[in-house]
């Protein structure tokens, strides 16, 4: 066995250590290694975008990004996004809204969509589109999932709009 | 998983120099890691090495010196496309880079491994040997050296046609190398797609700042995340009168190396350009084409492309194509 190589990383916003062989995917340190499931294989590849998680914030696709790569940087999985009591409002309009079916997309899909409403909480349709271009679905096809974001999307700038109008 | 190598991740550029290997399959470079952990997992490469250069910090900045713009060869194809420099002076680079790939790639895939890629064709990836490569409808229309492959960056025809440089260390030190000059139509074998020694890496891109006009349309099949089928970049020196001083028109993705569509280029100097021009000088371009029954659909969309970026690039907002 190749030697292993000791990794300081925030994941999730908690401070993680592992150990993984360089030849380690960051896909392969989480499934395997952390025990988090949510990010999926699909392609491999980089096609896919099943396995998409957030690096310093932005979205890649951690199949292509080696697990000793994350040294030092803040890794946001899908098992990041809601907090003890509640579903993420993406979460849970993917729920109401149908925008799943055998589910393997999904974690990728909320992911990469998180990463949108972070940086453009009122996007279009189209930039929604083009934002989720990269996530590859199967099942449902796209409105659904276009829908989901669309209702996120205002869920949260109402709970953001009453959380400013409560501080002031 | 794929098989094991040493990871390296050195801090200074002699040192990732002095750790790559002076012939191909020993050691190779990590970018953006889009194309090589890729290529390692359909087993293409098997390195002993790997060499990380994301800590190469000089290599992440860009900077406008002497009247030319730098960008480090590790700029994410991401920051390329919002960078303010990039976009007001070469709006056709923010464009190819903005259109490339999906988000979860342009956030990790650099200036210097779009440059430095392996080629995507099918029947390489697979390993599936040339012979059947009669029936590759996205191959190339302009083969060369019996190879039909289509070279695969979209940021080099644009480069090219910005007369564009890079520079690139090796153990003997730096030189600069015209964009135009580093590629070759490889072997699929130890003949890289790009002219650099194994042991070289390339540092920095430099772009000079003219009042060149310029544009490149793509045509794909999607709009949102998809390779391009043809491309145009062009980029042209008008003078006051509307005259054509000098005409850059380069093709992508329709032959192992980027196409100069030198007829064209010619057919422009001298002249006032117009839309029953620019459909002309598309005519050119596609001229000495050989295409199979295939790929034979490229053939106009390579007119449609020359004809469309030519009138982008002078103004005509009409022909910019996908939003």
């Amino acid at each position: 066995m190749a030697k292993k190589t000791h990794v300081t990383t925030t994941l999730n916003g908690q401070p993680t250590e592992f150990l993984c062989e360089a030849r380690q995917s960051l896909l392969e340190v989480l499934r395997d290694t952390l025990h988090l499931t949510g990010a999926k294989e699909g392609c491999n590849n980089g096609n896919c975008g099943a396995c998409t998680v957030l690096l310093d914030g932005t979205p890649v696709v951690s199949c292509l990004v080696l697990g000793v790569e994350v040294e030092g940087k803040s890794v946001t999985t899908v098992e990041g996004l809601a907090d003890a009591s509640e579903l993420h409002p993406l979460q849970q309009c993917f729920l109401e809204d149908a925008a799943l079916q055998c589910g393997i997309c999904t974690p990728g899909f909320l992911v990469a969509a998180k990463a949108l409403l972070d940086e453009n909480p009122c996007p279009t349709e189209a930039e929604i589109r083009f934002a989720l271009a990269g996530n590859i679905c199967r099942c449902t096809g796209y409105d659904k999932i276009i829908r989901a974001v669309q209702h996120a999307a205002e869920r949260l700038t109402l709970r953001d709009g009453i959380l400013l109008a409560k501080q002031k | 998983m794929i098989p094991a190598f040493t990871y390296k991740n050195p801090q200074t550029v002699p040192e990732a120099v002095a750790l790559l290997a002076p012939t191909w399959g020993e050691a190779e470079v990590l970018a953006g890691g889009s194309d090589l952990l890729a290529a390692m997992k359909d087993q293409l490469v098997a390195p002993k090495t790997v060499v990380n250069i994301k800590g190469l910090k000089d290599l992440s900045t860009s900077n406008i010196v002497g009247g030319k713009l730098v960008l480090g060869a590790n700029v994410t194809l991401a920051e390329l496309a919002e960078l303010a420099p990039v976009n007001k002076h070469f709006p056709a680079l923010a464009k190819a880079a903005k259109d490339l790939g999906s988000i979860q790639i342009r956030n990790v895939a650099t200036l210097g491994g779009n440059l430095c890629q392996r080629n995507r064709d099918w029947y390489y990836r697979n390993q599936l040997g040339p012979e059947v490569k009669e029936n590759l409808a996205y191959g190339a229309i302009f083969p060369a050296d019996g190879q039909s492959y289509v070279h695969p960056s979209t940021l080099a025809p644009v480069l090219i046609a910005l007369s564009a440089t890079a520079q690139v260390v090796g153990p003997n030190g730096a030189k600069d190398v015209p964009i135009e000059k580093l590629f070759q139509v490889s072997d699929l074998k130890n003949k890289r797609e790009v002219t650099l020694a194994p042991n070289e890496i390339i540092t920095n891109v430099t772009i000079p700042i003219t009042e060149a006009k310029s544009a490149e349309i793509q045509v794909r099949e999607r709009q949102s995340h998809d390779w391009p089928l043809v491309q145009a970049a062009v980029a042209l020196l008008v003078d006051n009168t509307g005259m054509v001083q000098k005409a850059n028109i380069i093709l992508g993705h329709v032959g192992p190396v980027p196409r100069r569509a030198t007829d064209a280029e010619k057919f422009l100097v001298g002249k006032k350009l117009d839309e029953s021009l620019a459909t002309e000088a598309g005519k050119q371009g596609a001229e000495g084409a050989q295409p199979h029954a295939t790929n034979e659909y490229k053939v106009q969309l390579v007119r449609v492309a020359i004809k469309r970026a030519l009138l982008s690039a002078m103004g005509n907002d009409y022909w910019r194509g996908t939003p």
